[in-house]
C-alpha cells in the first residue's frame, strides 16, 4: 500500500475512488507517480505503436454521455488528458470517440506520470488495467432544411446576378 | 479639410470586395465537398448558406464596376480592414449552426482567430466536432495566412509593414511584379504542403499508429495551422495530443517557415544564401530567439518544473518556438502553461510580443521594427556620446544596402508602440473584470500579437467585453494598425467630410 | 513549355529550401539543447 498525503478537499488515490480528469489537469504534480482510476469516454485515435504500447485521450467532461449532436449542454471545452496502455488492452476497443459517436465509456486505472523524464517531459496516465462501463454508440444529425433552403435560394438569385452582370456591368 | 470619399471611392471599395467574397466563395466549396464525401449533412447546409451569402454578397459588389479600376493605397487599405471584419462574420455562419459555440460572438470570434492566424478558441467539445468544421476553421488559417502576406507585398509596401512605406520605394517588390510575387508566395505554400503534410503524414501512421485516412486528416491540419502560424488543432489537448518528440520537430520546422518573411525564402530559393545572416532582420530574430529561450529555459529550471535535460529541451524548445512565430500550439494544457511564472512568463510574453518576421503570417510587432528600432535609439546614443560633429552610419542590410532615415525610424518606433498600447489595453480590460496580472497580459498579448496560446482567460465564460476586446485585438494587430486606421479614417471622412 | 520549366525550377529551389528549413530548425535545436544543459547542470 502506497504511502499518502491527505490533503483536504482531495480526491483520495486508491482502488474504487475516481480522480476527476480535471483535477490531473489542475493538479498534475499532486498526482505524479501515484496510481490512481478516471473515469471518461475515448476520443480521437487509438495509436498503436511499435513499442507494444497505443495512445488515446481520454475526456473527463459532460460530453462523454450527453453529447451535443443529442441536444446536450454546452459546458465549456473538452476536459481531456493522454493515456497509454499495453497494446493487449487496447485491441478490440469500441470505435473510438468523435463526430456522431460515442466512443467507450471507460475506467482507467494507472500510474499518472507528471512531466515523466523518461518520455522528454511528457504527461500522460501510464494504463495498467481498463474497464469498459458503456460501450458507446453511433449518433445521427440530419440537415437543417431552413438553413438548406435559404442558402439555396441564395445561390440562385446570386446565378441570376451573375447572368446580369456579364450581360451588362450596371452603371450605378 | 476633410474630402469626403465620393462614388467612385465607394465603387472601387464595394467592386473590391466584390470580387474577394467570390474568391472566398470559391473556396469554401472544399469544405462543402468535404462535407459531402463525409456524408456530413447538417454541416452541408451550413456551408451551403454561407456559399450563398458570399457569392450574393460577390455579385453585388461586382455590380459596382468603377469607371477606373485604380485601386489606390487607401482604397487597398480599406478593403483589406473591411475583409477581415466580413469574412469571420460570414464565415462564422457554419460555426454558429454547428451547436458548438455558446453564441454568434463565440463564433465570430473564432472565426476571427482563424482568419487572423491567432488560435485562441471559444469552441465547445472541439472532440466530436464534423471533420468538415474542423478544416473550415484551419482553413480559414490559410486563407488568412496566404491573404495577408499577399496583401502586406502589395499593399505594405514590399515586406517590411508600414516601416519601408515612408520615403522608400514604395513599388519594391521581390519579384518584378504583383502578380508573379503573389505566384511565388502560392509555389512556397505548395511546396511546403506538400513536403509538409506527407512527411506528418507518415510519422502520424509509421510513429503514431493512426489509420491512413485519420494520419492524413491530422497532417493536413497540422500543417495549416503551423504553416499559417494559426494554432488551431484538430484536437482538444492542441499539440500534447500526440506524445511525439519528431511530430513535434517537423511541426516545428513549418512553424519556423511560417514565420519566416517571403524574402527569405526567395533567398533560401535562388540564393545567395550567405545574405540571409547579414540581414537586419535575421540577425535581430535569431538573437531574440535565443535571449526569450534562455530566459525561459532558466525561469523553468529554476522552478523546477523540467528536471531533464530532454524534457527541458523539448518541451522549453517547442513551446518558445509556437510563442515567438506566433502559432500558438501547446503540448502543455493551459491550466499548467499559467504555472510557468517568472522568468519563463517573462522570456514567453516578450517572445510572443516581439513576433516573427514582417512579410509572413507571424504576428506581433515583428523582427525588423525590433531591429530598426533598437539600431535607431543605438544611433541616437552614439550621436548622444561622440563628440559634436561625428557621423554615425545609418546603413544597415536588409535585401540589399539601406539607409534608416529618420522617418523609417520613426515609423517603426510607432507601430512598436501602438502594438505595446494594444497589449495594455487588452490587459487593462481583463484586470478590470478581476484577473490576474501575469494572466490578463500574457493572454493580451496572445491576441495583439495573433499568437494564440493560453492561459485559461480565454473561453467560453469569458466576459462579453473581454470577448470583443480580443476580438480587436486580433482584428488590429493582424492589420498592424494601418489598415485599421485607414478604414476608421474613411468612414470619418465619409461622415464628417464636405 | 518555358512555363512548365520555370515551375519545375521553382518546385527544386523550394524543396531544397525546405531542406535548409530543416537544418536550420536543427540547429536551433542544438542552441535549446546547449542552454537546458546548462541549466540543468547549474541547478
Amino acid at each position: 500500500m502506497a504511502l499518502m498525503l491527505l490533503l483536504p478537499g482531495t480526491a483520495l488515490a486508491q482502488d474504487g475512488e475516481l480522480v476527476p480528469a480535471s483535477d490531473l489537469l489542475e493538479e498534475g504534480a499532486l498526482f505524479d507517480n501515484v496510481e490512481i482510476t478516471v473515469e471518461g469516454e475515448l476520443v480521437g485515435d487509438y495509436g498503436f505503436r511499435g513499442d507494444g504500447f497505443m495512445w488515446t485521450q481520454l475526456n473527463g467532461d459532460s460530453y462523454a454521455r450527453n453529447a451535443l449532436v443529442d441536444g446536450g449542454p454546452r459546458t465549456g471545452a473538452n476536459v481531456g488528458i493522454g493515456v497509454r496502455m499495453p497494446s493487449i488492452l487496447g485491441e478490440g476497443l469500441p470505435p473510438v470517440g468523435g463526430y456522431r459517436l460515442e466512443g467507450p465509456l471507460v475506467q482507467l486505472t494507472g500510474v499518472w506520470r507528471y512531466h515523466d523524464p523518461d518520455r522528454g517531459g511528457e504527461t500522460y496516465l501510464d494504463v495498467s488495467e481498463l474497464f469498459i462501463v458503456d460501450e458507446g454508440r453511433r449518433l445521427e444529425e440530419g440537415p437543417d432544411w431552413g438553413v438548406l433552403a435559404l442558402g439555396v435560394l441564395l445561390l440562385v438569385t446570386s446565378l441570376v446576378m451573375w447572368g446580369r452582370n456579364r450581360r451588362s456591368p450596371a452603371a450605378e | 479639410m476633410l474630402i469626403r470619399p465620393d462614388r467612385e471611392d465607394l465603387r472601387i471599395v464595394a467592386f473590391a470586395l466584390g470580387r474577394i467574397f467570390t474568391i472566398v466563395a470559391a473556396a469554401s466549396l472544399l469544405p462543402l465537398a468535404w462535407a459531402v464525401l463525409g456524408r456530413e449533412w447538417h454541416p452541408f447546409a451550413s456551408f451551403l448558406l454561407m456559399i450563398g451569402v458570399f457569392a450574393f454578397l460577390g455579385q453585388l459588389g461586382l455590380r459596382y464596376r468603377p469607371s477606373k479600376e485604380r485601386l489606390d493605397w487607401s482604397h487597398g487599405m480599406v478593403v483589406v480592414a473591411l475583409t477581415w471584419l466580413a469574412v469571420p462574420a460570414i464565415g462564422s455562419i457554419p460555426l454558429i449552426f454547428s451547436g458548438h459555440y455558446g453564441g454568434p460572438v463565440d463564433a465570430m470570434f473564432d472565426a476571427m482567430s482563424g482568419l487572423t492566424t491567432t488560435g485562441l478558441a471559444l469552441v465547445q467539445d472541439l472532440d466530436h466536432i464534423a471533420p468538415s468544421l474542423n478544416f473550415w476553421r484551419h482553413l480559414l488559417h490559410f486563407l488568412g495566412g496566404q491573404g495577408i502576406v499577399i496583401a502586406a507585398l502589395v499593399l505594405f509596401a514590399g515586406g517590411g509593414g508600414l516601416t519601408l512605406y515612408y520615403g522608400e520605394a514604395r513599388d519594391e517588390r521581390i519579384l518584378p511584379s504583383v502578380r508573379s510575387t503573389a505566384r511565388f508566395i502560392w509555389t512556397v505554400a505548395f511546396v511546403h504542403l506538400v513536403a509538409g503534410v506527407a512527411v506528418l503524414g507518415v510519422i502520424a501512421h509509421q510513429v503514431l499508429g493512426f489509420e491512413w485516412k485519420r494520419s492524413f486528416f491530422h497532417a493536413l491540419m497540422i500543417f495549416f495551422a503551423a504553416f499559417d502560424t494559426g494554432g488551431f488543432a484538430p484536437q482538444s489537448t492542441s499539440l500534447g495530443y500526440y506524445h511525439s518528440g519528431i511530430f513535434e520537430f517537423t511541426t516545428t520546422v513549418l512553424m519556423v517557415a511560417g514565420a519566416m518573411s517571403f524574402g527569405l525564402h526567395y533567398a533560401l530559393w535562388r540564393g545567395p544564401r550567405r545574405v540571409l545572416f547579414k540581414n537586419l532582420e535575421t540577425r535581430t530574430i535569431l538573437a531574440t530567439v535565443t535571449f526569450t529561450m534562455v530566459l525561459t529555459m532558466v525561469g523553468l529550471g529554476v522552478a523546477g518544473i523540467y528536471t531533464s535535460v530532454q524534457g527541458l529541451t523539448r518541451q522549453g524548445f517547442f513551446q518558445i518556438i509556437s510563442a515567438h512565430s506566433g502559432t500558438g500550439f501547446s503540448t502543455l494544457p493551459a491550466s499548467e502553461l499559467a504555472m510557468w511564472g517568472g522568468l519563463a512568463f517573462g522570456g514567453m510574453t516578450i517572445a510572443m510580443a516581439l513576433g516573427g518576421m514582417a512579410s509572413s503570417t507571424a504576428g506581433g510587432i515583428k523582427a525588423l521594427r525590433i531591429g530598426l528600432t533598437v539600431k535607431a535609439i543605438t544611433n541616437q546614443t552614439k550621436q548622444l556620446l561622440l563628440p559634436e560633429g561625428a557621423i554615425v552610419s545609418t546603413r544597415y542590410v536588409q535585401s540589399g544596402r539601406k539607409r534608416l532615415t529618420p522617418q523609417l525610424a520613426q515609423s517603426a518606433m510607432t507601430v512598436a508602440l501602438l502594438y505595446v498600447a494594444l497589449y495594455l489595453l487588452g490587459a487593462g480590460v481583463a484586470l478590470g473584470y478581476g484577473y490576474g496580472f501575469q494572466e490578463a497580459l500574457f493572454e493580451s498579448v496572445s491576441a495583439g500579437a495573433n499568437v494564440g496560446l493560453s492561459v485559461g482567460v480565454a473561453g467560453p465564460s469569458m466576459p462579453m467585453l473581454l470577448k470583443l476586446t480580443y476580438m480587436l485585438q486580433m482584428w488590429a494587430g493582424r492589420l498592424e494598425f494601418v489598415a485599421a486606421f485607414a478604414l476608421l479614417g474613411f468612414v470619418y471622412a465619409w461622415v464628417k467630410g464636405k | 513549355m518555358h512555363r512548365l520549366q520555370v515551375w519545375l525550377g521553382d518546385v527544386t529551389g523550394a524543396t531544397l529550401a525546405f531542406l535548409f528549413e530543416i537544418v536550420i530548425v536543427t540547429g536551433l535545436a542544438m542552441v535549446a539543447l546547449v542552454i537546458a544543459a546548462v541549466v540543468t547542470a547549474v541547478n
